[in-house]
C-alpha cells in the first residue's frame, strides 16, 4: 500500500491517511481511556492529550496499518501517565496563578469526598430519578469493572463501543478474534461474579445494621 | 441437515482437537446469546444445558443487563467526548488567520475608541500581545478615533498579536478575562530550510470567566438517550473568607463607691 505521505510531503498539512485513521479510530479510544485510567482522571481531558500527541507523533507511524496499534499504546501511556501525575495535578498550578487556592474544599457545595480527596459532585434532586438510577448502576458497574483485570477489561469495554467487533477489537490489541471473545466472555462472568459479591456484602452490612439497631432498647437515651 | 450459512465462524475456544466443535462452553454461549450472534444449534445447546440448571436464564438476563448497562456508560462518553473533538487535525492544517478574531475583535472595537495600542500585563498572565508606539517611561501613546476612516480601516490595520492584546486588556476591564496563559502547548515543530529556527504550530490558552445559568451532566433515559440532567459544579467554589468579626464593646465599670 502507498503510503501518501510520500506522494504529499506539505510540511504546512498533515498527511490525509493521519487525519483518515484518526476519524475512523477515534470511537473506540473513550473505551480504552476508560479500560485504563484513574478512577479520578476525566476522560476528556485525557483525549485530548491523546489528540495532541497524535498531532505530534502520528508522522513517526510509516505504516497505516500499524496506527491502530500505535494508537492504543499511545493512549494507555496517556492514561498511565495521568495516574503518576495524581489527581488535580493539571488544574492545581492554574488555580496557584488565578490566586484562587490549591486545596478543595467540600463544603461549599452538595458532594462527596473520595479516598484521592476529590470532590464528587451529586445529583440533585429531579424528576429524573430513573435516569439517576440507571446512571448509578452503569457507574457501578464501571466501578467494579476496575477490580478486572486488564485484559478482560479493555477487551470488555472496546466490545461496549456501537459497532466495533470482534475482529476489530483484536486489531487493536494485537490478538486474534477467538482471544478476544474468549476474553469478553470471561469478563463478562468475572464482572457478574463481583456484582453478586458486591451485593452479598452490601446485604450483610445491612443486616448487621438492623440487629444492631434491634438491639437497642426502646426508649433508652 | 446442518444449516453451516447461518453459523458464524468456528472459534478456538469452541473447536475441540478431533475438528468437531464443542457446544459444551457454557461461558461463551451465555457471552454469545448476550452480542445475539447464538446459532440454532448453539441456541439448542444452551436449552439442553438450562434444563439441568434452569439458573443459566437468570445468569442470562443479568448479563443482558450487565451488558446493557457498560454500552450505556462507555456509550455516553463516547458520544460527549465526539462532539469536542472533530477536527482536531483540520485545525492543525489552516494556518493561523485573523478571520478568527473578526468576531469578538470588531465588537471590542466597536464599543471603544479605536486605539489599537495594548500594554503588557504586570502577573503571571500575560495580554498576549505586543507593545506598540511606547513613548518615553514606558507610557504608551493612544491613536485617536480620527486616525482611521472606518471600523475596517482600523481592524485591518492591526495584526493578530494587537488584536488579541486588545482582546485581553478589554475582557480584563470587563472581569470576563485573567490573561493568557504563559505555558503554550507545541503541536508541531519542523526546522526552517535557512537553518535559523523552527516553524511552530502551538496552542494558545486564555483564561476566562463567565457567569452560567445552571451545570448539567449528560444522563440516560428510559429509552437509552442522551438526557440533561442539572448537577452541581464539578469544581468547588473557594470558601469565602469569613469576615472579620467585630470586636466587643468595651464594657464600662462603675468606679468603686466609698467604702
Amino acid at each position: 500500500m502507498d503510503h501518501p505521505s510520500a506522494k504529499n510531503p506539505s510540511p504546512h498539512s498533515p498527511d490525509s491517511w493521519l487525519q483518515e485513521s484518526w476519524e475512523r479510530h477515534r470511537a473506540w479510544v473513550p473505551a480504552l481511556l476508560l479500560a485504563h485510567k484513574p478512577r479520578w482522571a476525566d476522560v476528556d481531558d485525557l483525549l485530548q492529550e491523546v489528540a495532541l500527541q497524535v498531532l505530534r507523533k502520528g508522522h513517526e507511524v510509516r505504516d497505516p496499518q500499524a496506527f491502530p496499534g500505535w494508537l492504543r499504546t499511545l493512549a494507555i501511556n496517556v492514561a498511565r501517565v495521568a495516574a503518576r501525575k495524581g489527581p488535580q495535578a493539571g488544574w492545581r498550578g492554574i488555580r496557584a496563578v488565578l490566586g484562587l487556592g490549591t486545596s478543595l474544599s467540600a463544603g461549599s457545595g452538595a458532594g462527596t469526598a473520595d479516598q484521592h480527596d476529590t470532590w464528587q459532585p451529586q445529583a440533585r434532586e429531579t424528576a429524573h430519578d430513573h435516569v439517576a438510577a440507571t446512571c448509578e448502576h452503569a457507574q457501578r458497574i464501571l466501578h467494579l469493572a476496575s477490580e478486572l483485570d486488564d485484559d478482560y477489561r479493555e477487551p470488555l469495554l472496546l466490545k461496549a463501543v456501537h459497532g466495533m467487533s470482534y475482529r476489530e477489537i483484536g486489531t487493536v490489541m494485537g490478538l486474534p478474534e477467538s482471544t478476544i471473545e474468549t476474553r469478553v466472555a470471561r469478563g463478562r462472568k468475572k464482572l457478574r461474579e463481583l456484582l453478586e459479591r458486591d451485593e452479598a456484602a452490601k446485604k450483610n452490612a445491612s443486616r448487621a445494621t438492623e440487629a444492631r439497631v434491634a438491639r437497642i432498647p426502646l426508649g433508652s437515651t | 441437515m446442518t444449516d453451516f450459512a447461518n453459523q458464524p465462524m468456528p472459534t478456538a475456544a469452541d473447536v475441540r482437537p478431533d475438528g468437531t466443535r464443542d457446544e459444551g462452553n457454557t461461558e461463551l454461549l451465555l457471552s454469545r446469546a448476550v452480542d445475539g450472534t447464538l446459532s440454532d444449534a448453539q441456541w439448542a445447546s444452551l436449552e439442553a444445558k438450562a434444563q439441568h440448571d434452569p439458573a443459566l436464564w437468570r445468569e442470562l438476563c443479568l448479563l443482558h443487563r450487565d451488558d446493557l448497562a457498560v454500552r450505556a456508560r462507555v456509550q455516553q462518553t463516547t458520544e460527549l467526548t465526539a462532539t469536542q473533538h472533530p477536527r482536531v487535525l483540520a485545525s492543525h492544517a489552516e494556518p493561523s488567520s485573523t478571520r478568527a478574531w473578526m468576531g469578538w475583535a470588531a465588537a471590542a472595537v466597536l464599543g471603544l475608541v479605536a486605539a489599537i495600542s495594548v500594554s503588557q500585563g504586570g502577573g503571571p498572565l500575560g495580554s498576549g500581545g505586543a507593545m506598540l508606539n511606547q513613548g518615553p517611561a514606558g507610557s504608551t501613546q493612544t491613536a485617536g478615533l480620527g486616525s482611521f476612516l472606518n471600523l475596517d480601516e482600523a481592524l485591518n490595520a492591526a495584526t493578530p498579536q494587537q488584536l488579541l492584546g486588545r482582546y485581553v486588556q478589554s475582557g480584563r476591564e470587563q472581569g470576563s478575562v485573567f490573561g493568557v496563559m504563559p505555558e503554550r502547548v507545541v503541536l508541531h515543530s519542523t526546522p526552517l530550510e535557512d537553518g535559523k529556527g523552527y516553524e511552530v504550530y502551538f496552542v494558545r490558552q486564555i483564561v476566562e470567566r463567565a457567569h452560567v445559568p445552571a451545570f448539567y451532566r449528560l444522563g440516560i433515559d428510559e429509552l437509552g438517550n442522551a438526557a440533561q440532567v442539572p448537577t452541581s459544579p464539578t469544581v468547588p467554589a473557594t470558601p469565602a473568607r469569613p469576615a472579620n468579626p467585630p470586636r466587643p464593646p468595651r464594657t464600662q465599670h462603675a468606679a468603686p463607691g466609698p467604702a
